[in-house]
């Protein structure tokens, strides 16, 4: 977020930097142009005197009888003029016909090496750079022909180089600036640094052949340069300027933008910063609200906190919405099997109850013929499970049930419909929950071992007891029932009992195991019933447990 | 934190850009010692001009293996002290290797200090003899002068010359006696005879006239001059004053394009040896004479030539030093140039000796309508 928002600004401070370089460059691109015009035409000015000298050497020539007047008008010229440093006159062949100033020792009397551009436009000839005959010193030359007159057909000016150069470094707007004036090859004929006249330098930077702009580095320094044609000559002047010193001179307006620039980057990126963590956490209180709305708390409202966050809002609440209309319709609809559950639990109940009533009354009769303990001990089997659904139907969940309040009602109705109420009874039972299909089988089994240690589990010498004992320990559910009879004798019947097999066939049904044994000092027995506790079967709740006798 | 948690693929590009930027290559400081004022400073402003064009090529192909070359300049003077004084210029500017030393004269300054401070100096036509046959930091891809001495010799001969003079220019004498000698011995060898060897003291101030008048007293078939384009030409001037024509001859340091703007016509006929033919009609010529007439506005000349020449051969010494991880001082350089095979140059090839020195041939040329034109 804080990157995505800070690029934008670099982005903006570097365009608004760029923006006013460019707009600099063109400043000083324009500045310069126009300099260069300027300094242009005071070099052809410069020129045009001594073209204009040359005019009136070349009218001396022709209208005097002699050679005096040319020789005069020469000899003033040279004297008076700087910038020339020698004035010959030439005949046809290029030979010295008068020479000013006059150099007796000189043989240099042959001047057609000398050469001119080839173009023709212009009523002067300009030479290129090149050394001098007579001392050796780089010098450039501008001529006129004429028509013959005394053997003269050519007046020759040899420039002062030196003089040209020095005739530029006022030009310049700054000292470090470089002015120069190029031959037709890019050869030095002046310039404000006069050693690369005498070095006989070369401008390589081939834009500057014609009218253009060059930036290049040279000896450590980025030159910014520009190249015009002199009017009425074949060379060319150009400009030089230090790039940083070009810049430099807008360093304040530099400076101001940059500090403009860097604050509103600064300010731009710390309202991002602020305005991203504000965004952050309005974004995390609604991810919260939309938590406790996918939790199932389908009525926490969820206002959007940006405009963008409408329509998910809006579409969060109508998926709540109807998922809150369709839990509504399920609850009902599990509601009304619920009590349908209950109902036929009640009804299974009746029908148990009619059952034992049935048997009770079919006992009567089979007690006489001796078979009355088969139906008590069927009659107590089916009320357990009649036990079962009674407790079903009364509690809130039909899935499974609390079997500690169940067992302890059993075993109270055994004790009481054997009418064994002097027997010392310890229950101890742990909140445990089974399902349905393990409810019936604990059921019987706790029903089938109770009978049997009631009946069986007394001895004339000792007072009579029955321990029952349920909970879970490591995963498996363990029931106990010990009693304090005679214990497991030969011929007990306690171990071949119809009783004991139901309760062995059942344990294994639950995937457990009935184990038998007698009592720690060799009375009683102590049948354990231990099977694979189902999942979530012992919860948080108050054990239901008889008080040590 | 979230920047640097979630984009450390841009902080790491923007770090090795800072890294890399700060990290541009370090040139490759190159010195040159030339003379480029004064009446005899042709041959080093075309000396320059031609070592110019070729480190702008190398430049423009990447530099030497990464890292540009750049050029620094001192004006010698074409002098013995102004030699000296550049070269030793330079190498406090940091120079790592020398190239120069155009005239004898000034090599032989300069080869003093590059000896001195072990910096190799690589003249492109410091051509005397007196450096030959030397194990030290001097190397040159020239012939040796007297060479031009023997091959003018020749060509008198052939014509048919008997009797000659000889012009030395002491200010350079290292290489004009070499070239006198030469031409001498060869002279006497084919039966001619030197009737007078005279000296131009100083070019500027000379009094020219008289040794034109000397030289008309010495009644040779020919003069040769042993001496610059602005010698020569001034004693055609002179001679020409006197309406004495006799055929000229001129050593290689003529053979320079302003010896026309210094001797005009009077020079027509003059005979002049040199060691390169920048006319030369070869593809590497005529590509190199195209190039540099579009960066200078004209033709090169010999200096040019062999100043290109120098700097790529310098170029490839360079390479070897840094393809082969050495250090770039003038031991490694030297130990370079002396184990680099024969090297392509515009004319063929060419290969050090041990001392450093090379043979190069050289051709006669007749000035004719201001142009140098070549004497199969």
């Amino acid at each position: 977020m804080i990157l995505s928002a800070a690029i934008p600004c670099i982005a903006l401070g570097l365009v608004i930097g760029l923006s006013f370089r460019l707009s600099l460059v063109r400043e000083i691109d324009a500045s310069a142009r126009s300099l260069n015009t300027a300094i242009s035409q005071s070099v052809h000015r410069n020129l045009g005197i001594t073209e204009e000298h040359l005019r009136v050497l070349a009218e001396s020539a022709s209208e005097g009888s002699n050679l005096e007047p040319l020789r005069t008008a020469m000899d003033l010229m040279v004297n008076a003029q700087a910038e020339m440093k020698r004035i010959l006159a030439l005949d046809a062949d290029g030979r010295l016909v008068l020479g000013i100033p006059e150099e007796p020792g000189s043989v240099i009397r042959d001047f057609s090496g000398l050469r001119f551009e080839d173009r023709t436009e212009f009523d002067t000839r300009f030479s290129r750079a090149f050394l001098s005959p007579f001392d050796g010193q780089v010098s450039a030359y501008l001529a006129r022909d004429i028509p013959e007159t005394f053997g003269i057909a050519r007046i020759v000016i040899e420039l002062n180089l030196e003089e040209l150069s020095s005739f530029l470094m006022p030009l310049r707007i700054f000292g470090d600036d470089m002015i120069a004036i190029l031959d037709d090859t890019n050869r030095y004929i002046a310039h404000t640094v006069i050693r690369h006249v005498r070095e006989q330098g070369y401008e390589s930077e081939t834009a500057l052949a014609e009218t253009g702009h060059a930036r290049f580095r040279r000896d450590g320094t980025t030159w910014l340069a520009w190249s015009r044609a002199i009017p009425g000559t074949p060379w060319r002047v150009v400009y030089y300027r230090n790039e940083e010193r070009a810049f430099a001179v807008f360093k304040t307006e530099i400076l101001i933008t940059l500090l403009v620039t860097v604050s509103f980057a600064v300010a731009a990126f710390l309202s991002v910063f602020k305005l991203g963590g504000s965004i952050d956490r309005a974004i995390a209180l609604y991810s919260r609200k939309a938590e406790a709305v996918s939790r199932g708390n389908y009525g926490t409202p969820l206002p959007p906190p940006y405009r963008e966050f409408s329509g998910l809002s809006d579409s969060i609440e109508s998926m709540a919405r109807s998922v809150m209309e369709r839990e509504a319709t399920l609850r009902k609809t599990v509601e009304v099997r619920e009590q349908l559950l209950r109902e036929i639990h009640h009804r299974v109940k009746n029908n148990l109850q009619i059952i034992i009533s049935l048997l009770t009354l079919e006992r009567s009769g089979l007690a006489r013929s001796g078979q009355g303990d088969a139906f008590n001990r069927s009659v107590d089997r089916i009320r357990s499970m009649s036990l079962i659904h009674e407790t079903l139907y009364e509690q809130e969940n039909l899935d499974s049930i609390d079997v500690s309040e169940f067992a302890s009602t059993l075993v109270d109705q055994l004790v009481s419909a054997y009418g064994r109420t002097d027997v010392r009874l310890t229950r101890a039972f742990r909140p445990v929950r089974l399902p349905m299909d393990a409810a019936i089988p604990f059921g019987i089994i706790l029903n089938e071992l109770v009978t049997n240690a009631l009946k069986h589990g007394t001895r004339p010498d000792a007072v009579p007891a029955l321990e029952v004992r349920f909970g879970v320990e490591d995963g498996w559910c363990e029931l106990s029932v010990s009693d304090r009879g005679p214990g497991r004798k030969t011929g007990a019947p306690n171990d071949s009992g119809l009783g004991l097999s139901i309760a062995r066939a059942l344990s294994l049904q639950l995937e457990g195991s009935l184990a038998l044994s007698s009592g720690a000092d060799g009375f009683g027995t102590v049948a354990v019933v231990r099977f694979p506790a189902p999942a979530n079967a012992a919860f948080p709740g108050d054990a239901l447990e008889d008080p040590p006798a | 934190m979230v920047l640097d948690r979630r984009h450390p693929p841009a902080l790491a590009a923007s770090a090795l850009a800072l890294v890399l930027a700060s990290c541009a290559p370090k040139p490759v400081l190159v010195g040159a010692t030339l003379g480029l004022s004064g009446p005899a400073s042709a041959i080093g402003v075309e000396g320059r001009n031609g070592i110019e064009q070729a480190i702008s090529e190398i430049n423009g192909r990447g530099g030497i293996r990464g890292r540009p070359v750049e050029l620094i300049v001192e004006n010698d003077g074409e002098t013995v002290e102004g030699g000296r004084a550049a070269a030793a210029a330079l190498i406090d500017r940091g120079a790592v290797v020398l190239l120069g030393g155009m005239t004898s004269a000034a090599a032989t300054g300069a080869r003093e200090v590059a000896n001195e401070r072990r910096v190799v100096l690589l003249s492109p036509t410091a051509a005397s003899p007196d450096f030959s046959g030397i194990d030290d930091y001097f190397f040159r891809i020239i012939g040796s002068s007297d060479q031009q001495g023997v091959v003018l010799a020749g060509e008198a001969l052939r014509r048919g010359y008997r009797r000659a003079s000889v012009v030395l220019d002491s200010a350079n004498l290292s290489y004009s006696k070499a070239v006198g000698s030469g031409f001498e011995a060869a002279f006497l060898s084919g039966g001619g005879t030197v009737v007078e060897t005279r000296s131009i003291e100083k070019p500027l101030g000379f009094d020219f006239s008289a040794l034109a008048d000397s030289l008309r007293r010495d009644r040779p078939d020919l003069v040769l001059c042993a001496g610059s384009s602005f010698d020569l030409a001034s004693i055609a001037q002179a001679l020409a004053s006197r309406e004495f024509r006799i055929p000229l001859f001129g050593s290689m340091w003529a053979r320079t394009p302003d010896i026309f703007g210094f001797g005009g016509r009077t020079l027509e006929g003059t005979v002049l040896t040199s060691g390169a033919d920048a006319n030369d009609p070869s593809p590497e010529v005529s590509r190199f004479r195209e190039a540099y007439s579009a960066r200078y506005g004209e033709p090169p000349g010999f200096a040019a030539l062999y100043g290109y020449e120098a700097a790529n051969v310098l170029a490839e010494a360079i390479r070897a030093v840094l393809d082969g991880g050495s250090r770039l001082d003038g031991p490694g350089i030297k130990a370079a140039l002396l184990s680099l095979p024969s090297l392509p140059s515009l004319h063929g090839t060419l290969s050090f000796d041990r001392f450093g020195d090379t043979f190069r041939p050289y051709y006669l040329f007749e000035i004719r309508g201001e142009a140098f034109v070549r004497i199969p």
